[in-house]
C-alpha cells in the first residue's frame, strides 16, 4: 500500500445527506460549470476584446446588447458567487476557531455574498440595452 | 518550510489551490462592485476601466488569470481523483501533467494581454 497524502485529494466528502454533503456535491458541480464559464468569460473580455476598447457604454450596446450574454454573465455569477463563498467558508473554519470571531466573519461573508447578489443581479437585469 | 515540509506535490497542490481561490475571491468581489457601477456610476466605471487597460492592470490580469487556470486545472485533477480514487495513485502525475496545461496555454495569453503593450514596443 502506497502512503498518500490525504491533501493530495479534493476535501473527502462529508457523510450523509444534509447540507454539507448538499455543498460539498455542488462545488464539485460548479467547479465543473466554472471551468466553462470562468475561463471562456475572462477569454471573451481579454483576448477578443481588450479592455482599452471597453467602457460602460460599450458594456450597454455590445456586450450585453443580447438576452444570452447577460443570462451567460448572470449564471456565472450564481456560479462563482456559491463556489467563492462557499471555499471561502472552508477556509475560515480551517483558521478560525472562537466562536466569536467566526461568527463574524461568517455572517460577514454572507452579508457580502447577499450584497453582491443584489449588486449583480440588479445591473444585469437593469442597465438599458443600446446606445444612452 | 516548502522544502523542509514532506507533504511534497499533494501539499503544494493544495496551497496554491488555497491561496489562488482566495485570491480569486477578492476580484470577484472588487469586479461585482465595478460592474454594478456600469449601471449606477457609467463614468466612474470608466476611470477603473483604465486601470485594467494600464501595464499594471495588465500584469495584474495575467497573475488573475494565472490563478484562475491554475485553480481550474488543479480543480479538474481534483474531481478526476474524487470520481475514479484509483487515480489518487497516479496524483503527482495528475499535478505535473497541469503544469504543463498552464505553461502551454498560459505563455500565449499572458503574450495576447501584454499584446498591446508589446508590439509597439518592438516596432510591431
Amino acid at each position: 500500500m502506497i502512503a498518500i497524502d490525504p491533501r493530495s485529494r479534493g476535501r473527502s466528502r462529508p457523510q450523509g445527506s444534509g447540507f454539507e454533503a448538499f455543498v460539498w456535491y455542488f462545488m464539485r458541480v460548479t467547479g465543473v460549470m466554472l471551468f466553462v464559464l470562468a475561463l471562456a468569460h475572462f477569454s471573451i473580455m481579454h483576448f477578443v476584446f481588450d479592455p482599452a476598447n471597453q467602457s460602460a457604454q460599450w458594456i450597454a450596446s455590445q456586450r450585453w446588447n443580447q438576452l444570452i450574454w447577460r443570462a451567460f454573465d448572470w449564471l456565472l455569477l450564481m456560479t462563482v458567487l456559491f463556489h467563492s463563498f462557499m471555499g471561502v467558508r472552508t477556509v475560515l473554519s480551517d483558521y478560525v476557531h472562537s466562536g466569536r470571531a467566526r461568527l463574524f466573519l461568517m455572517s460577514t461573508l454572507y452579508i457580502v455574498a447577499a450584497m453582491l447578489f443584489v449588486m449583480g443581479t440588479s445591473v444585469v437585469l437593469t442597465l438599458p440595452s443600446g446606445t444612452r | 518550510m516548502l522544502l523542509r515540509y514532506r507533504g511534497r506535490e499533494g501539499m503544494l497542490a493544495w496551497a496554491f489551490h488555497r491561496i489562488s481561490g482566495v485570491a480569486i475571491f477578492l476580484f470577484v468581489v472588487l469586479h461585482v462592485i465595478d460592474i454594478y457601477l456600469v449601471g449606477g456610476d457609467p463614468r466612474a466605471y470608466d476611470t477603473i476601466l483604465k486601470v485594467y487597460a494600464s501595464v499594471p492592470g495588465r500584469i495584474m490580469e495575467i497573475l488573475l488569470g494565472a490563478a484562475l487556470l491554475y485553480h481550474a486545472l488543479n480543480g479538474l485533477r481534483i474531481l478526476i481523483i474524487d470520481l475514479w480514487p484509483a487515480m489518487t495513485v497516479h496524483h503527482r502525475f495528475l499535478w505535473y501533467a497541469s503544469w504543463v496545461i498552464f505553461v502551454a496555454v498560459g505563455i500565449p495569453a499572458a503574450y495576447i494581454i501584454l499584446k498591446p503593450v508589446i508590439d509597439p514596443a518592438l516596432g510591431l
